[in-house]
């Protein structure tokens, strides 16, 4: 709902008139420093995971993690689980397990500073599987030409209505303008020609989802999901290339958790020019247990995960099409001066000599990335790749 | 020439009854620069009348003009324009007089029913050489120019006042002259009349002159010989000024002798001017630029009067209710103003008969159609289309007006080179038809109907759509000259919905509707000399169907649902007591009951009392039958004010204002959304309450041309619905765990600086006021920013417009409209986090800081084709430049995260000067 009613309120009958343009937030002189937990223990047999960090001013940069806190599971048979710091501001689970149907969960929270926090007690909801992942060439609702990422999915007890999906997405990619030959910087400071790395040619660059994906089948008679978009890609992207993998994951929220998603993502989405939704404080299922009303953000939730990947290749989709534009031109060219710097930065990569293309310089760089894809990711084929 | 007219005036006494006017001749024929005289014998040779005058009159006057097949008296009219000579038709006669006023006839019952039905008509056939202004003319000096008019029969034994009474209309048209003073010289006493025409003054007996003053129509002045109880009808002409953009003052004093505090009349003439919107003539956003009346931001749909929030303005249309009177979301009012006569907006005391909203009553009238001649007007702006007309029916009796308004910006989307535009599409069209019928002397009958719609197609896969429907009868009613009743039927309808047919499996149809009807039966008495009584009952029957939504096609997988019809009744009985203590005090007493049922067939959900409201607090769900009573509410409303004259032009006002709201929007958006619905009081909602104190100084300067108001108000409300932070309201099956009801308060000063005459004329308002919300629970979860008072969306406390016309010539003229506000409040993020890779600011107190001001300056530049009276056609061009400082108003301020980074932005409506040109015609 949401969404469509964003789209109709994008009223583009007055943009010749009306606008919207970025400006610079006004410094804000209250700045509230507040414990943000991102807690989401899953029916996955691994290393569960809580994440705590503190919020950061607008203009500030970084979130900095809440480090040394005391970060306690406890179930409804009395076992707790003494989650362990293993990086600034993530605490793992000592031990692999798996939330489990029927048990209850909440968690606590004691900060270094000596603010108590305790959760809202979550129970597991009814596990859903994806049925279907599939890839698609549509054109969107925009009007773009791309691939689609659809997800069928249905729940035989009909209950599991408040979806959120995840994915990971791993793509083949070559360097389109690798050489054998590299520049490489003498011990004496020069710049020569020496072999390049092998591995910059093939690549297997991985992308995370940074969205909030969500839908929804309260509204449905029947708790089933048929092509729920994911993912679209448009057809330019040039991750669609060679040969493209997408791993989905679905993970089941209670409602509450759901609604609390589907309100941030209401706040950070784009809005009408002429209707507002009105913004405030988005209040969480933990809450400060010291008495003094102190906020916190964030949610604790229990989900239950399901997960597909699938494959595709370029000529699968595209068959007799040209690839798609690499991530940037490659266009080669000589540095008048400082090209020492720029290779020693890893920011170019050799091309060509020049014999007389150009009239200074002797070496025709690209960008990086041109020439060496492991710019872009890993030039290792991940163990699920199949071809 | 005082021969002719004792001549005329005996007739009258001694040859009885006749037809009024034997105006029917016609004439055709063409005259070239000849002489009156040689003029006025060409007609006579033209037709079989004879042309009484006298030749040594306007000897160098020279006319000029073509006639086919016109009336006598509308030629001679013509011909006659320029000079100070009246024509006056009679028994196949012409007479040609130098005087203002003859009296020419006398209504049937003139010698039928002697104590009953005294009564001397008289009418006007004045012409005036010039335009006569407000005090330029010195009555006493102009006797020889008065026509005297008996009234009533002297009789033994009625004391020594009388009631002189009757109706005004306008000779050209037959439509009532509303709002036209009546004044008596030399007493400071006067009357304005009121909607139908008609006024009622009580006076010694005696000699008295009477004169009278209206917008747009020639000042006229009456001997009058007042024997006894007795009716003196005028027929007035409109004055050259009625073409012009400049209209001569009008309600003179009214605004200082009234007792209703917080009443606006908007003059819709005035705005005729005023640069607005896209050229768009609008009534609702003119009257934005008076005081205490605003919108939350340019182009936001909705009203905030006095502080007051969107869902608390009763906005009617010849009474029947117009839930969402705007197109396009707000930028445009959805009232033809070609169609509409009146707007008064009672923003403080508010009339007993009215009731069901909290801060105001927008009660817009629909003229009462020319039912003497087919007339129209037609207009061609930038956005719209529009055409009303007006056609008699019976003639003299009864006429239709219809009104059309059409936009092609679909046409505009078609041609914009923007691709992602080519499939939009946005329309949007008014009507609205109203017939009267007056059915005799006591008996008018008037019905109006009226359809309004809008269309959106933003993106490929969704077609949004929202329409007002209103239908009203009203039957007026005279039983006795002391007593008037009315009685009126309306119903009404709003209703939205949206389809969407996007890629996947969830197309659906979406529609929420409401209606209202209401029957009202209000009753007029005059008791004794002083009082004056309202009274009368009134029933309202609300439906909501709050929502549905289907599936758009077989292969949606989306479950009907269907939030259950809510049903409820507002009753109210009302009396109110407009009492003339003392020649300067008057007391405007009213109390008005009103009674609410909350109606079955329901199911209402009950909660664990002192445990917040949430699913799991949830004791039972109670089920209603069929008609079956819910919940009651009620109470009291007290409507009182007072008025009194320090001198004629200069008065005090006080009134306090008590009122019951049954019906509520549920908005989750900081202005009105046009997803909002409304929700009826039921077990868990109550009604909304306020109470307005104010007070109000009311001085006019210079002969009445300059009214200055200064007024003051204090309100205070409680039940104020509000929402808890991220709910969805719309279809929502227990909206009462996701909604809020808090206290709010306003206050503020207003003032108002009017100049109504000369080349220049127009006025500055500025209101200092604040309006607060409160939204407090023992439950954390429901309070809203710790409890305590907090701005409301729309607290704007400075607010100034200066609107200004100067006439250049009488053709050409410019408007300004210049204003200026306090930015409105907005919530803005504190801070930012991260979840899942995002990253999110969070939102801290609600509304704690504010969008930059807002100011903004709109020209307009005004032609208007000659004044000529044989011009079939009137033209009126109009060049308006909107915003022509180009000031990027924001809107308001958003923040989102796009790819993981988080951008502030800025909207505005109209960030760039707009110009338009618009073409009107009146024919």
């Amino acid at each position: 709902m949401g969404k469509l009613v964003k789209y109709i309120f994008f009223l583009t009958f007055l943009a010749q008139y009306s606008c919207v343009e970025e400006i610079e937030p006004q410094s804000i002189v209250e700045f509230e420093d507040i414990l943000v937990v991102d807690a989401t223990i899953t029916d996955e047999t691994k290393r569960q995971r809580v994440l705590l960090s503190r919020t950061f001013p607008l203009e500030g940069e970084m979130n900095s993690p809440e480090t040394g806190a005391n970060v306690v599971l406890s179930d409804g048979n009395g076992n707790e689980t003494v989650f362990e710091e293993s990086e600034p501001g993530t605490y793992l689970s000592p031990i692999e397990f798996a939330a489990e149907p029927g048990n209850s969960y909440r968690l606590r929270i004691e900060t270094s500073d000596g603010g108590s926090y305790l959760s809202a007690e979550k129970q597991l909801p009814p596990k859903s599987n994806i049925d279907s992942l599939y890839a698609n060439r549509i054109d969107n609702d925009l009007g773009e030409n791309g691939m689609a990422i659809l997800v069928d999915t249905s729940d035989p007890n009909n209950n599991s209505t408040y979806y959120r999906y995840e994915y990971e997405e791993t793509y083949r990619i070559f360097a389109p303008e690798y050489r054998n030959t590299d520049l490489i910087i003498s011990e004496d400071g020069s710049l020569q020609l020496g072999p390049r790395n092998p591995n910059e040619f093939e690549c297997f660059p991985t992308n995370f989802s940074t969205s909030t994906i969500l839908n929804d089948t309260r509204d449905q008679v029947e708790d089933q999901v048929d092509g729920f978009l994911v993912r679209f890609i448009s057809s330019d992207n040039f991750i669609l290339s060679y040969r493209y993998s997408i791993l989905v994951k679905q993970f089941v929220h209670s409602r509450e958790t759901y609604q609390f998603y589907e309100s941030q993502n209401e706040f950070a989405s784009s809005e009408s020019v002429f209707s507002n939704t009105q913004p405030g404080f988005l209040s969480s299922n933990i809450a400060s247990t010291t008495g003094d009303g102190e906020k916190v953000l964030g949610i604790f939730d229990v989900a239950s995960v399901d997960e597909q990947r699938i494959f595709f290749n370029y000529i699968d989709f595209y068959p007799g099409e040209n690839v798609p534009p690499y991530v940037v031109p490659c266009i080669g060219k000589t540095i008048r001066s400082g090209l020492r710097d720029l290779v020693e930065s890893n920011l170019v990569k050799f091309l060509e000599v020049n014999s007389g293309q150009f009239t200074s310089g002797a070496f025709i760089v690209v960008p990086r990335v041109c020439g060496d894809c492991t710019a872009l990711g890993s030039p290792d084929q991940p163990d699920f790749w199949i071809e | 020439m005082r021969n002719i007219y004792l001549q005329i005036l005996l007739a009258l006494l001694f040859f009885g009854p006749m037809r009024a006017q034997e105006n029917t001749s016609r004439v055709s024929l063409s005259l070239e620069g000849v002489s009156i005289t040689e003029a006025l014998e060409r007609i006579e040779d033209a037709t079989d009348q004879n042309i009484y005058f006298d030749k040594d009159w306007n000897p160098n006057t020279k006319v000029t003009g073509n006639y086919y097949n016109e009336l006598l008296t509308d030629v001679l009219g013509d011909i006659l324009k320029g000079t100070n000579l009246n024509h006056f038709i009679w028994e196949g006669s012409v007479y040609i007089t130098r005087n203002n006023l003859i009296v020419d006839g006398l209504p049937e019952d003139f010698f039928n029913d002697g104590p009953k039905g005294d009564i001397a008509r008289a009418e006007t056939l004045t012409t005036t050489s010039k335009p006569i202004f407000i005090g330029s003319q010195s009555v006493g000096n102009n006797t020889e120019n008065i026509e005297t008019v008996r009234v009533g029969r002297q009789r033994e034994g009625t004391g020594n006042t009388a009631v002189l009474s009757g109706k005004a209309v306008l000779a050209s048209t037959g439509q009532p002259a509303r709002d036209m003073a009546v004044l008596v010289e030399g007493m400071e006493l006067g009357v304005s009349t009121d909607s139908t025409g008609y006024y009622e003054l009580r006076l010694p007996k005696g000699e008295h002159l009477i004169t009278t003053r209206a917008l747009g129509i020639a000042p006229t002045t009456k001997r009058v010989l007042l024997f006894g109880d007795g009716n003196m009808d005028l027929e007035l002409q409109e004055s050259v000024e009625a073409l012009e953009e400049v209209v001569v003052a009008a309600n003179q004093n009214r605004n200082v002798e009234q007792a209703v505090t917080g009443l606006t009349q908007l003059d819709v003439q005035k705005i005729k001017t005023l640069p607005l919107v896209m050229g768009e003539r609008d009534l609702l956003n003119a009257a934005v630029t008076l005081p205490g009346i605003a919108k939350a931001g340019e182009g936001a749909a909705g009203y905030n009067v006095r502080g007051g929030r969107t869902d608390q303005n009763l906005i009617l249309l010849d009474n029947a209710v117009i839930y969402n009177p705007v197109h396009f979301f707000g930028i445009f009012s959805a009232l033809n103003p070609y169609t509409t006569g009146n707007v008064d907006i009672y923003k403080g005391n508010i009339p007993v008969e009215y009731g069901g909203r909290l801060s105001s009553v927008f009660d817009i009238q629909t003229k009462d159609g020319n039912s003497e001649e087919f007339s129209g007007e037609a207009s061609i702006g930038p956005v719209t289309n529009s055409v009303m007309l007006e056609i008699p029916v019976v003639k003299e009796k009864s006429s239709l007006v219809l009104g059309g308004r059409l936009t092609y910006s679909d046409w505009i989307l078609g041609i914009l080179d923007e691709e992602s535009l080519s499939n939009s599409s946005a329309n949007f069209y008014d009507v609205v038809a109203k017939y009267n019928h007056s059915i005799n002397e006591n008996n008018e009958i008037r019905a109006t109907a009226y359809y309004s719609k809008d269309n959106f197609s933003i993106t490929s896969d969704s077609i949004f759509r929202y329409s007002n429907r209103a239908f009203s009868l009203r039957w007026d009613h005279k039983f006795s000259k002391n007593n008037t009743g009315s009685i009126l039927v309306t119903n009404s309808e709003y209703r939205f919905g949206i389809e969407f047919d996007g890629d996947s499996n969830d197309d659906f149809d979406l529609g929420y509707q409401n209606y209202e009807s209401e029957v009202r039966l209000k009753m007029r008495s005059l008791i004794g000399d002083n009082h004056t009584l309202d009274y009368g009952v009134s029933g309202k029957y609300y439906i909501v169907d709050p929502g549905d939504k289907d599936p758009l096609n077989p292969e949606s997988d989306i479950a009907s649902i269907s939030l259950p019809r809510e049903q409820g009744l507002e009753t109210g009985i009302f009396i109110a007591d407009q009492w003339e203590i003392t020649d300067r005090f008057l007391l405007d007493a009213g109390l008005r009951y009103s009674y609410y049922l909350a109606l079955g067939p329901a199911e209402q959900r009950i909660y664990q009392e002192g445990q917040p409201r949430t699913e799991d607090n949830l004791i039972e769900v109670r089920e209603f039958g069929d008609q079956e009573t819910i919940e009651t509410y009620g109470g009291p409303e007290v409507r009182v004010g007072g008025r009194y004259l320090f001198t004629p032009d200069f008065s005090i006002k006080a009134s306090y204002n008590s009122t019951f709201q049954y019906i509520h929007t549920l908005s989750n958006n900081t202005t009105v959304s046009p997803t909002d619905t409304w929700k009826l009081s039921d077990i868990n909602i109550e009604p909304q309450q306020a109470q307005q104190y104010s007070l109000g100084l009311f001085k006019n300067f210079n002969e009445k041309e300059i009214e200055l108001s200064v007024e003051g108000f204090y309100k205070q409300s409680e039940n104020l619905l509000d929402y808890k932070i991220g709910s969805q309201l719309l279809l929502n099956e227990q909206i009462e765990t996701d909604v809020l009801q808090g206290d709010g308060k306003a206050y503020g000063v207003e003032f108002l600086l009017k100049k109504n005459d000369g080349a220049l004329n127009g006025w500055l308002g500025y209101t200092y006021s604040r309006s607060f919300v409160k939204l407090d629970s023992q439950f954390e979860e429901e309070v809203v920013n710790n409890g305590e008072f907090f701005p409301s969306n729309f607290d704007k406390p400075h607010d100034f417009s200066l609107v200004a016309n100067y006439r250049f010539t009488k053709r050409i003229s410019a408007s300004m409209n210049f204003v200026y506000q306090t930015g409105r409040p907005v919530t803005y993020p504190v801070g930012s986090y991260t979840l899942n890779n995002e990253d999110f600011v969070f939102y801290s107190d609600r509304n704690r800081f504010r969008i930059p001001d807002f100011y903004r300056l709109d020209l307009g530049f005004n032609l208007e084709g000659n004044h000529k009276k044989e011009k079939a056609i009137h033209t009126f061009w109009s060049f308006q430049i909107y915003n022509v400082l180009g000031r990027n108003n924001p809107y308001s301020v958003f923040f989102i995260t796009e790819e993981g980074e988080i951008k502030a932005l800025q909207s505005s409506i109209f960030a760039i000067p707009v110009p338009t040109l618009t073409f009107n015609m009146k024919f």
